[in-house]
């Protein structure tokens, strides 16, 4: 792996903040709940995680608990990539 | 009766949702468009919405991403949509290109196939002209995304029959949508009334009575919309805004669509909104320090 768990985190988070274009979310909030932009958000957030990360993600991982929040995500990014 | 075949034609970004619902929903969806690159790139895009819905959706389980895309067939023949029970035109917004496809299509349909425009420029009743099924010409304006939207502005041209009416409000139900039934005039409701709004709040901030950031604010905070005007403008592209504005100043020769002449401005200066990186607000890479740099004009 090229990036460790933390710089994987803050690249998701500046990911997450531009392309919302929220900049006070907070690592705790639920980003289903933010605002009309997030209605493809799944997608382009797997899509970020997988291709700009190279993290990839099993049918398993998909699950809306682990891309609610920004610390959700960093949490199965640091999972994900302990394993590998 | 189940309406069962149905035909999309152009699978754009809109085109794509409105396959991947009907997929989703069941129906034997046969997708089209001339471009062959459109057409792969459309079952690349949608094996990965359809891989993520649920995430979206709030459904719990995940579909079946094999399963939904074999109700779906990819071709560039206008000529097997002869058994098509309805069709869903999502051709680009260009008056010469959709006429071109309807006088086609309707040579080639079954004379009781529906026609749905889904457009929200062209007015309905100059599309069903160009056909010799009036009645069985509807408009459906799709909203993005469009599996996750629960409602649709269908409307009825000038000749559409309460049957056409009936049987798109049934294809709707079959998708778990609401049709919301509206007559034909330019912008219809949605565009009309929107872009009215966004266009006066490109005049408060042009105006210098509120930052962007504000006028936002107040739709967010106070009126508790889930986006301000301002911010819905840089999403939709503000020259895809100028230009409905210019459109419904022209078919109502109407001057309370005058266009913000900020507006103009953004666009000449490419200034488009979220996809060139700053409309209204600014979408740059973030700096160094890792603060994402997302300020509104002021």
């Amino acid at each position: 792996m090229y990036m460790d768990a933390s710089e994987a985190r803050t690249r998701l988070e500046d990911f997450v903040v531009r392309s919302l274009g929220k900049p006070s979310l907070t690592g705790s909030d639920n980003i289903f709940e933010v605002g009309e932009a997030t209605s493809l958000y799944s997608m382009e957030l797997v899509l970020f995680i997988e291709e700009k990360l190279g993290i990839p993600l099993e049918d398993e991982d998909l699950e809306r608990d682990n891309f609610a929040t920004i610390d959700a995500m960093g949490k199965m990014i640091e999972r994900k990539l302990r394993v590998s | 009766m189940k309406l069962k075949r149905v035909g999309v034609i152009g699978v754009g970004v809109i085109g794509v949702g409105v396959v991947q619902d009907l997929a989703q929903n069941s129906h034997n969806v046969l997708a089209i468009d001339i471009d062959e690159a459109v057409l792969e790139r459309a079952q690349h895009d949608l094996r990965r919405r359809i891989r993520v819905h649920h995430l979206t959706a709030g459904t719990g389980q995940p579909l079946s991403v094999a399963d939904v895309l074999g109700h779906i067939s990819f071709t560039t023949d206008l000529n097997l949509l002869k058994d098509r029970q309805f069709i869903i035109e999502n051709v680009t917004e260009d008056w010469d290109a959709k006429r071109h496809v309807y006088e086609q299509i309707d040579r080639i349909s079954d004379p009781s196939c529906v026609f749905a425009a889904n457009t929200s420029v062209i007015p309905i009743t100059k599309i069903a002209a160009a056909t010799n099924r009036a009645p069985r010409v509807i408009g459906m304006h799709f909203m993005n995304p469009v599996p996750l939207k629960p409602a649709v502005e269908v409307i009825r041209g000038y000749h559409t029959s309460d049957e056409t009416v009936e049987t798109a409000t049934q294809l709707l139900s079959q998708m778990n949508k609401s049709a919301i039934l509206v007559n034909d005039s330019p912008g219809f409701v949605s565009n009309r009334v929107l872009m009215l709004t966004i266009n006066e709040a490109a005049f408060v901030l042009y105006e210098g009575i509120a930052t962007a950031q504000k006028v936002d604010a107040i739709f967010r905070e106070c009126f508790g919309h889930a986006m301000g005007p301002l911010e819905t403008a840089d999403l939709i592209g503000v020259d895809t805004i100028l230009r409905s504005i210019e459109m419904l100043r022209s078919e109502f020769e109407d001057s309370k669509y005058r266009p913000c002449p900020l507006l103009r401005t953004m666009v000449n200066a490419g200034e488009l909104g979220r996809k060139s990186g700053r409309g209204f607000y600014s979408y740059q890479q973030p700096q160094t320090d890792g603060q994402g740099d997302v300020h509104g004009r002021e």
